[in-house]
This record gives structure tokens, sequence and C-alpha cells, in this order.
């Protein structure tokens, strides 16, 4: 008898690679279907992971079970901590990547799972029944049955290549479109859009002129996506910092009619913060120099991504002015920068778990519904292979509220706004970002990760000892106190008010060194130094965190009251049309998701409310009250 | 925990009763605070769902008014909450200071459209069969507060709050480009340079929350100001108006010897009739003055009337004339052209005081007690986090992050007035000022 899989993963890139494993970890029987073995977790862009807010994703991932931080360790060659002057919040961990050895790390990985099987085919079609899927089939139409499919084709659907005045079909350079599976997608009549991305042209390193370049090196000090990676299993190397300069900009002028985005050949929207160099020199003609950064894309390889130059202008002109920036004077290009049009499936088709509203049991993940990046097409492969495990379970799907990660943040912003441009991570998408920190990213999501199946023991006795070493950190620190007039003595800057302190507040106190109070209370030397930066991170936003606290309550109370699934809009009466096309678009699972539809009211918001009410048929409280206590005497 | 709210629940204007409502888990101690008690006030069982006549203070401990208490419990309220209704005289000053009062308190927060329903809602303390009801009356409510939001916000008020919201978002998207964007830009100098645009933000508002007191203080009633060479009927006109029985406060004070007051009551309206005597050419000094401060005080009224057969003539008076004001021919008793006014038969009067009542009704509507309480509770809120973003930036010890979630929480002020920003419009502010994308 052939093997029943449950879950059809049907792609191999970050997002298909991270939904298998999570599926298959948790004990479902799992398929992945890819065109081709090889290209499993290929880094198909830029060779880095993390950066500010994918840092943040990526440590999600991880404290969730995920893959992709525990590979990225493993095939970092430059950790790098971005934003260390700023305070913990906004602090992202970056990486760059050995791409060859980040492929053979999760494949071999991928490889090890026993409810995981991969292999090489194309998938042309969906079988549906009643709006629900139960099967593929292949290229040489044999059907294999499933309960849910998971789609990761990313930039499959219709992606045309442009490179100056040429431009032909195709997925990454190289890969051939299923171009009947987009078809049929096509013909299933789902809200599509169009995007454009682009990539600079890939450098040769032996031709470079490395000797005259600044360096960026790795911290001394690594700081891991991993909460379980305990060193550097690569060697670090550095980065190089090269700048465009007026020759470079006078090339690109002349010959900007041949860029395929200034011709008119590309009419879709491009990531407005990852321009191409075309774009920058038109729109900031002030500026008389770009920062590139020269990227090696592993440890035994030449080639080089030359970060910030990308580009759709024909090669020789590609060729001509990489030539005019300092130490490319002779520099080989193989293979030149292109930009890919595609299209996407409007993300608000979609429900927070991930799961087609149109069709049950598919389920959607990465590039495929406008995002960019491959910590972004991770983190919804993992919600995506989770949910579809709760699918298969039928269990509640998991969502994450997006006071509790950056994962939360980006599914919600995709299923509730859309996308206008591919949608990429930032810190400054995030409302609660003081509480959503890359430190903590286990205490806020391990406990979930632990109920759900997906982390092993290991892990959660892990991070208990983590947990009980804070609070113990965090009890020993309110015991060490001093007066003011002792605390001036020693050097803190404090009022001299006669309230007695303890080394808790000062231990947030970002000009002192941790150093310095262990050095004070050598009782606190015990505690590890990790440990205690994270009370100083707590306590430093302590004031922010409690205001942020009581938003948070006031949301749940919202996320409280379900919208049936059904629900008609069009009984409410008194709702604005456009507030009520939103509604029948997007179809909140609850007034929170209501609440953060573009243009709604508060006072709409309160009709939903009312009759989501009447048409789950609440009964009213006939005043069963608490009796609460009141004092005795007081006058009025 | 859920917020303790606050709001007029009758409508503003003049009345014999205006009602304010409070809920929430603070709302015994916040109208505790109003009278007069400093510690956290408990009500004792016998206290609860009873009438009390009571005074109410201000903050600073200033009598405002005498008012009727009910306090209603947990469980056993329209909300489900804690409850407290206070019935108050419904003048504008007292519903404005009290109102004033309970945001000052810093607990407590104006109502926003449908809060008290959805509390009810939420509490469960809606039958089903009022839910339709509820819902016709949200839809006027929203309606209304549609009109009013316009109103309020259109024109000069509303370029201002956007203003400040643009100048804001401007600063903001500095302030996240350089933790986002942080080894493409250079921070250090980038928040430096906002210095300045939070200072002038700051000015602005403190003018706003200044010149909103003022308007506060004027707001007791409108003025109209009689205009017209001397002889021309002035007085007759304010004698006549004073004599009919829709006038409660027939006193007549001479605050100038140039200036006479009547203070009228047009349905409800708070209004003030000016005599203006004395706008003429005079060599005199001290008179001078005298024309000086009635010029003024025509220019603040806020309708003038004019009383010429020739409307050329009113330039020649040098006073302000804007479209809204009313020109009427004096001694209307006599033949001649219309539209015509006569202090001796009270032709016209009728006419002109159904006039002014749109005019000023509008001007109610649009500057209701509520809306206005916002505004400054927003304003002085903005304030309060400008200030802590200038002593961090004087400190010199600050974060990025920190100074961004301060600004994040005016702009979500201004939102609250304007409606409407989102993370797009910082992004898009970024994308458009700095050249990001490595």
């Amino acid at each position: 008898m052939k093997p029943f899989y449950e879950i059809l993963v049907i792609g191999g890139g970050h997002a298909g690679a991270e939904a298998a494993y999570i599926s298959s970890k948790m004990g479902i029987r799992t398929l992945l279907i890819t065109n081709d073995m090889s290209k499993i977790g290929e880094m198909s862009c830029n060779p880095a992971i993390g950066g500010l807010g994918k840092g943040h994703l990526v440590r999600e991932v991880d404290a969730l079970g995920g893959i992709m931080g525990v590979v990225a360790d493993a095939s970092g060659i430059q950790f790098r901590l971005l934003n260390k002057s700023k305070g913990p919040a906004v602090q992202g961990p970056r990486t760059q990547i050995d791409r060859q050895e980040y492929k053979k790390i999760i494949q071999k990985r991928l490889n090890k799972i026993d409810f995981l099987t991969i292999i090489e085919a194309e998938v042309t079609d969906l079988v549906v029944k009643n709006y629900s899927v139960s099967g593929v089939v292949f290229g040489n139409s044999e059907i294999v049955n499933c309960k849910c499919v998971i789609l990761t084709t990313g930039t499959f659907l219709n992606g045309q290549i442009h490179i100056g005045q040429k431009s032909y079909p195709g997925g990454r350079s190289g890969d051939v479109a299923s171009i009947r599976l987009a078809d049929r997608l096509r013909e299933m009549d789902l809200p599509m859009g169009r995007l454009k991305t682009g990539t600079p042209p890939r450098l040769d390193g032996k031709t470079i002129n490395w000797s005259i370049l600044e360096k960026q090196y790795a911290d001394l000090k690594p700081h891991y996506f991993s909460f379980l990676t305990k060193k550097t299993r690569l060697k670090q190397i550095p980065c190089h910092i090269t700048y465009t300069n007026k020759r470079t900009h006078e090339i690109i002028e002349e010959n900007i009619s041949r860029s395929s985005i200034y011709s008119g050949k590309i009419l879709s929207a491009g990531p407005r913060y990852c321009p191409s160099i075309e774009d920058k020199v038109v729109r900031f003609a002030e500026r008389e120099s770009h920062q590139i950064f020269l990227e090696p894309e592993g440890l035994n390889t030449d080639v080089i991504y030359p970060n910030g130059i990308s580009t759709s202008l024909p090669e020789e002109i590609q060729e001509k002015y990489v030539r005019s920036i300092k130490a490319l004077e002779t520099v080989k290009i193989l293979q030149a920068g292109y930009a890919i049009e595609y299209d996407y499936i409007d993300p608000r088709s979609l429900k927070p778990s991930l799961e087609m509203k149109a069709l049950g049991g598919i389920f959607l993940a990465g590039q495929i519904n406008g995002t960019t990046g491959y910590e972004e097409a991770s983190s919804q492969g993992l919600i995506a292979g989770i949910n579809s495990v709760m699918f298969v379970r039928s269990n509640e799907p998991t969502i994450i509220r997006r006071d509790q990660g950056y994962i939360g943040v980006l599914i919600d912003d995709l299923v509730t706004r859309g996308v206008k441009e591919p949608y990429r991570m930032f810190t400054s998408r995030a409302e609660y970002r003081l509480t959503l920190r890359a430190d903590n990213a286990d205490q806020r999501l391990t406990q979930l990760g632990s109920v759900m199946g997906t982390i092993n023991s290991n892990r959660n006795k892990a991070f208990l000892n983590k947990i009980s070493k804070i609070k113990k950190a965090k009890s020993m620190l309110k015991e060490c106190k001093i007066t003011p007039s002792n605390a001036i003595k020693l050097g803190f800057t404090v009022k001299q008010d006669g309230k007695i302190r303890c080394a808790l507040d000062f231990i947030c106190d970002s000009k002192l060194p941790l150093k310095k109070i262990q050095f004070l209370w050598p009782e606190l030397k015990c505690i590890e130094e990790s440990i205690l930066l994270q009370v100083a991170h707590d306590v430093r936003y302590d004031v922010y965190i409690r205001r942020q606290k009581v938003e948070i309550e006031a949301t749940k109370k919202n996320s409280r009251t379900k919208i049936p699934e059904k629900f008609d809009y069009k009984l409410i009466n008194g709702l604005s049309n456009e507030i009520q096309s939103k509604l029948e678009l997007i179809r909140p699972i609850d007034l929170l998701q209501a609440s953060r539809i573009e243009g709604m009211t508060p006072a709409a918001l309160t009709l939903v409310h009312l009759w989501v009410k009447k048409y789950s048929g609440a009964e009213r409280d006939h005043g069963n009250y608490e009796q609460r206590p009141y004092g005795t005497k007081s006058s009025l | 925990m859920s917020a303790t709210i606050f709001a007029l629940s009758t409508p503003p204007g003049i009345s014999a009763v205006a009602i304010i409502r409070i809920s929430g888990p603070d709302s015994f101690k916040a109208v505790g605070r109003l009278l007069g008690k400093k510690k956290p006030f408990k009500p004792v069982v016998s206290q609860i769902r009873k009438v009390h006549l009571r005074k109410i203070f201000s903050i600073e401990g200033r009598l405002l008014d005498r008012g009727l208490v009910i306090l209603f419990e947990k469980g056993r309220s329209f909300t489900g909450e804690d409850m407290a209704e206070l019935q108050l005289h419904g003048s504008h000053i007292v519903v404005g200071t009290v109102l004033e009062s309970l945001a000052g308190l810093g607990y407590a927060r104006l109502a926003k459209p449908g809060e008290f329903t959805k509390k009810a809602l939420e509490n469960n303390k809606i039958t089903l069969s009022e839910v339709e009801g509820l819902s016709d009356l949200l839809v006027a409510e929203t309606e209304a507060q549609q009109e009013q939001a316009l109103n309020i916000y259109s024109g000069s008020l509303s370029e201002k709050i956007n203003g400040w919201k643009e100048r804001t978002t401007k600063i903001l998207s500095v302030v996240e480009a350089s933790i986002d964007f942080s080894d493409e830009v250079d921070s250090y100098r980038l928040v430096n340079s906002l210095i300045h645009d939070l200072e002038i933000l700051e000015t602005e508002l403190i003018e706003e929350k200044e010149g909103f007191k003022l308007a506060e203080s004027i707001r007791g009633g409108f003025e109209v100001a009689l205009v017209g060479k001397p002889n021309v009927g002035k007085s007759t006109l304010l004698n006549g108006l004073a004599k009919r029985k829709l006038a409660i406060t027939s006193e007549i004070t001479g605050t100038t010897r140039d200036i006479i007051e009547l203070r009228y009551n047009l349905d409800g309206l708070p209004v003030t009739f000016l005599d203006t005597a004395g706008i003429r050419h005079t060599n005199d000094k001290i008179e001078k003055i005298g024309v000086i401060n009635s010029i003024d005080r025509v220019n603040n009224s806020d309708v003038r009337v004019f009383l010429t057969n020739d409307k050329e003539e009113i330039r020649s008076f040098g006073v302000k004339y804007l479209k809204s004001d009313i020109v009427l021919r004096p001694k209307g008793d006599l033949p001649g052209s219309e539209p015509s006014i006569s202090g001796k038969t009270g032709k016209g009067f009728e006419d002109l005081l159904r006039n002014l009542k749109k005019i000023f009704g509008d001007k109610v509507r649009k500057a209701s007690t509520i809306t206005r309480t916002r505004h400054l509770e927003k304003i002085v809120s903005s304030l309060d986090h400008l200030r802590t973003i200038r002593v961090y930036m004087e400190e010199k010890n600050y974060e990025n992050e920190i100074i961004a979630e301060e600004l994040r929480t005016i702009l979500r002020n201004f939102d609250g007035l304007l409606g409407g920003v989102n993370t797009e419009e910082i992004l898009g502010e970024i994308f458009t000022s700095f050249c990001i994308g490595k």
C-alpha cells in the first residue's frame, strides 16, 4: 500500500522547508514536493539572515521550535548584532551565511526526520471537492491524496525576468516556472496582484582589489539566533565596503532609458526600502555616492554579492558601471543582475491561520503572499505548518497575537491590511516594540511551543531553567539595598530623598557597566551575565511595558468577541458600503482584527459587536453580580 | 483592567439639567475627588443607588456647581461596571469645567463614541431586543459625530492639527529611520537635528492650549455688535430688545462709557448685544483710546449688525466686515429698502433673532463641549510627552526607541482627533526622505 501523507508541502524554499520540518516534527506524515531537491533551502538572494525586525522573527521561529535559527547559526560566517549602540528592543542579530553550508545542513536535517518524505516532482493541479482540497495531481497524472496542502511556491506565478530590454518567463534565474499549476490557480479566480523585486550582479571575488577597501568584522562576542546554540561553528570573515561615485552615476543616468524599470517595461510596485541603483540615482540625485557592502557567499567560494546595487540595466551597462567603482575596476561579473515581476495572491484572502478562505485545507506561505525575505517566509512556513497540523487534528488554529511576537505582526498585517509592495519586517511595524525584544523571544513563545508540541523536552527544560534563574536574579537584586548618600558616594546619580534603593534600580542605567554592580555587591557575581543583562532590559523598559500592558489588555477584550465565519454583514444597517465590503473581503475572525481594518470607526465596530451578539444569541446577564466590599463608614 | 470613562450624556447647549456619566473601576474614586475628598472614596452600601445633593469642586478645590450625584455599583448599572451620574446645571461653563476636572484626574478619560454601549455589551447588560434600537441610535450618533467632526475640523483647526500631525510624523520618521536603517543613515546627527522641530511643535501646542483657555472664557456667550453712525437708532433697537420678554437678563451695564451691553437669552444661547456708540473720529486722547477699544470689541464680536442705508458706507466705519455679518436698514417703520429693522415698532426683530439663532446654533454644534474637551485633553497629553522627550534629550541619556515610543503616543493623540495614521505613513515618509536600501 502506498503511504498516505496527511500534509503535502509544495515548494522547498524557506517557507516550504520550515513548514515541512515543523509538521513532520509534530508527528504528522508530510510529503515535501520540489522541482529540484538540491535547491531545498537555497538562499537565492543575499547571503545573510537576520537584521532588524528580521532577526527578531528568526528568534521567534526558534523559540517555537523552527529550524531556521539553528541552521543559520551553524552556517554563519559573520555574526553581528545590529544597533548595538541603541536599546535592547531594537537590536537585531544578523549573520552572513555560507550558502552551500546552509543548504547542506538544512537538507541533512530534513532527511533525518521520520515523518517527512521528500520527492522531486512537478505538481500540475489540485484535487478540490466541496471547496476543500483532497489531493494533488503530478505531471505524470498520478494523484496523491492528502488532508491539506501547503503552497510555498514563491515567485513562480507568472514570473517574468527583465534584464535591460530583454525579458523572459521564469522563476528565480535558472528555474522553470510551474506554468500549469499557476494557470490552475489563476482559474480559481483568487484576488491577485503583481510585484517586482530585483537582484544585483554577482561578482568574482578573485578579480576584486580587496586590499584597498574598508572592512567590517564580525562581533567578538557573537549573538546567535537559536537559544540552543552555544558556540560558533564556522570561521568568521569580514565584509568589505565600497562606494558608487560620480562616474558610476553618470553611466547609469546616460543609460537610464535602457533599464527595464525606466523604459516602462516594468509597471508593478517594487520595494521602496530596497530600490535599484537606477532608482537611487534618479530619486536622490543630490547624493554623490552610495554605500555598497561586498558580501561573501561562503567560505569556499569566490562569489561576491554586492549589496546595494540591484539593477535591471542591460548586461554590458552593468559591467560598465560596476567597473567604475573603487576596487572593482577589473571585476568579472559571474551572473548579471535582473528584475523579476511576479503575481502574488492577495493575503487578505487568507484566514489568520494562513488557510485560504475560499478553499479548505490549502495553506499559503512565503513570497506567494506578497512578502519578501527568508525570515518572513520561514515565519509564515512555521505557522502554516503548525496550523495544517491543527487542521489535520481538527484543533483550533494557533494565532500569534501582535503583542506576542513579530510573527503575529507579520501575519496580522498581511491578512488584515494586505500588501502594496513586497512586505518586509521592520521594528517600526510593531506597536509593542519595547515588549517584543529578540532576547526575550523564548519568554514570549516557548511555552506556547511546549503546549503545541513543537519543541522538545530538552529545550523546554533549558527554558524553564532560564526563567527560574531570572526570577532568582531579580529577587537577589532586590535584596541588595543602598541609601542615597551611600549611592552618591559610590558614584551613582540619585536624588537625596532618603529613599532606600536596591541594585534593581541601578541595573538599567545604560552608562553603568554590570561589572560595577557586581563589584559593589559581590554576592551578585554568581549570576550569569546574560541573565543579568536580561533583567536589566526588563527593568529599563518597565514604565513603557506597563503602559503597553494596559493597551494590550484593552485589545484582548476585542479578541474575545469572535465573529462567525459566515456572518452576513448586510444584516447590519448603518454600516457604510466601504466598511461593509472591506469586512466581507477580510472576514475578520474577531473584533480585534476588525478594529485594525483600514477606515474602521469606533461606532462601526460597536455596530458589528451588537449584531454579532444578536447573531450568536447571547443571553442577558440578569443581575447576578458579585458583591464587592464597600467601606463601612463614609460620607458622601 | 478596563478604563474609566466619562462623557456628557445630554445634548450640549444650555438646558435645565446636564448629565455626566462616569463608568469604570475608578468611577467612585473620580466622583469622590470631585466631591472634595482627597482620600480614596469608598461609598457605603446605603449610599449606593440613592440621590445625593452635593457641591462639586474642581481638582484645585474651586466650587463648580451644586448637583445631584447617584452611584451604581458593579453588576447593577447600565454598563455593568461601577458607575456614577452627575446631574448638573446645564451651562457650558459648568459642564466644561467638570469634564475638564475629570480629564485632569489622570485616571479617567473621555469616552469614545459608543463606548458606554460597548461596555454594556461586553458585560452582557443588553438584551437582544435592545440591540436593534441601540443600533439605530448609534447610526444617528455616528452621523451627528461625523457632521460634528467635519464641522469642527474643517478649516483652520483641522489645518492646524494636520500640521502638527505632519510635523510629528516627520520627526518620528527620522527617529524610526535611525532605528531600522541605522547602518545607512547617520542616526546621531539626525536625531539631534530634531530638537528644533520638537521646539516648534511644543510652542505651537502651548499656544493652542493657552488660546483654548481664552476661548473658553469668552465662550460664556456670543457677542453681537450693533454698528452704525450716531443717532441711527442703535439705542432704540437695544431698548426694544431689552423690553421683550425673551430677554431674561434685562440689566443694562455700561462697561465703558463707550460700550453698552445687553445680555439676552436666545433660546438657551447666551448672547450679548453691544451698542458701540464710540466709533467716531476724535482728537481727544482719552476718547481715542475708547474708540480703539470699541473697534477691537466690534472686530472680536461673533456677528456685526450694520445699521445703514448704504452698504458702501460700511467701509468707512473701519471695522471688520464678514460675509456672515448682517446689514439692515435702520428705522424700518419708515418706508424704504428691505431688510430693515425698527426699534420703535419691533419690525424685523423676529427675522434678526432667527438669523442669529441659526448662526450661533451652528457654532455651538461645531464646538460642542465634548469635542473641545477631547481636543484639550489630547493637547495637554501631547505636551506632557514632548516634555518627557526634552528632558531625555537634555540629559543626553536616551535611547531612540524610547523617544519613538513617546512620539508614537503623541501621534496617536492627533489621530484620535482626526483619525487614521498607520505605520505605512511613517514608512512612506522614511522612504521619501532617506535613500535607503543596501
